[in-house]
């Protein structure tokens, strides 16, 4: 690993190109650096240290991105080098049931976290159309009792009395679906990591999901 | 996954782990997650219409006793779309993996 961090010396203050190849020391391009790295065993020491993370419960958003960001940079490397598929294939039986026990810690974690809440996505959004269409409901029988003019202003009325309200529930509902969708892509992610890097090429490695413990749990907090 | 086990005999017990899990012990749960069965129930009826009958054959006794199950459900379910903007997911969805099963 000696010499991956080394930077140049000398002036750094010139374009972001030479800030980039300053960052990369005596290495030619990210290419070549991310080579060495492979060389030098990284990749191996990545994969152990998915596999041997001491993750008993997830229990914030820090120890998703921590995973997210390790399965990233496995990706990334995988790119490098094919030969690579082997060494995870080596560990096929570790990397899969630490997948499996991944997605079973993020599912409970999603539903200590709509726990915490005191309401699922799907609740909010339920009530958010109710609350949209009880409004409509209203508006219409407010302006079939109201003359033309009376319309208008009525109308002009209640568009500034449920901007409010509508933005409120608009902002934390759509913090909410960006949430959810950084939990699925995570979830996504991990999948995809088994499905192309074990199970794609050995098949008989599905027989892996077995063995997991908890298997009825896992399945129903992720599916539902 | 399910499809990566389809039609191999090597992996018919862990096909059959997964079905077992996904249809016995998930689809009752299903029942009261109304909010947040659909995505359940489509991609149910996915996996499900992907299989070949061969996949199935060992858990025909489940099957069977899943589609009286799902039919008698679907008969006792009080009507719960009170107008046409109100969909109950927990029959439609029991609806569509009784088609696919059938």
């Amino acid at each position: 690993m000696e010499g991956l961090n080394t930077r140049k010396q000398g002036d750094r203050a010139g374009k972001g190109q030479d800030q980039a190849n300053s960052a990369l020391g005596d290495f030619e391009d990210l290419t070549a650096w991310k080579r060495r790295f492979i060389e030098l065993g990284g990749v191996g020491h990545l994969l152990d240290t998915l596999v041997g993370l001491q993750i008993e419960a997830i229990d914030s958003r820090l120890t998703l991105r921590c995973i997210e960001s390790l399965l990233a940079a496995l990706l990334d490397f995988m790119r490098v080098d094919q030969a690579l598929y082997g060494e995870i294939l080596q560990k096929k039986e570790p990397v899969v049931l630490t997948c499996m026990r991944y997605l079973h810690l993020i599912g409970l974690y999603g539903l200590q976290v709509e726990r915490a809440r005191g309401e699922a996505v799907e609740g909010i959004q339920a009530k958010r159309t109710a609350k949209r269409l009880a409004k409509q409901k209203m508006r219409q029988l407010q302006m079939a009792s109201l003359g033309n003019q009376g319309r208008r202003r009525g109308a002009a009325e209640n568009d500034k009395d449920s901007d409010g309200d509508e933005d409120e529930s608009a902002e934390q509902l759509n913090q909410l679906v960006q949430e959810f969708g950084e939990v699925c892509s995570i979830v996504a992610q991990l999948f995809s990591f088994m499905d192309r890097f074990v199970f794609e090429q050995d098949k008989g490695a599905l027989r892996i999901l077995e063995q997991y413990p908890n298997l009825q749990e896992m399945v129903t907090v992720l599916v539902l | 996954m399910l499809a990566r086990c389809s039609g191999e005999p090597a992996l018919q017990p862990t096909m059959t782990a997964l079905l077992q899990v996904l249809l016995t012990k998930v689809l009752p749960e299903a029942h009261n997650q109304e909010r947040r069965c659909a995505e359940y129930f489509e991609q149910l009826q996915l996996a499900l219409e992907e299989l070949k009958a061969s996949d199935l054959a060992p858990l025909e006794q489940d099957l069977w006793q899943l589609v009286q199950g799902l039919a008698a459900d679907i008969e006792a379910r009080e009507t719960r779309e009170v107008d046409t903007k109100v969909e109950d997911r927990v029959l439609v969805g029991m609806m569509t993996v009784l088609r696919v099963l059938l």
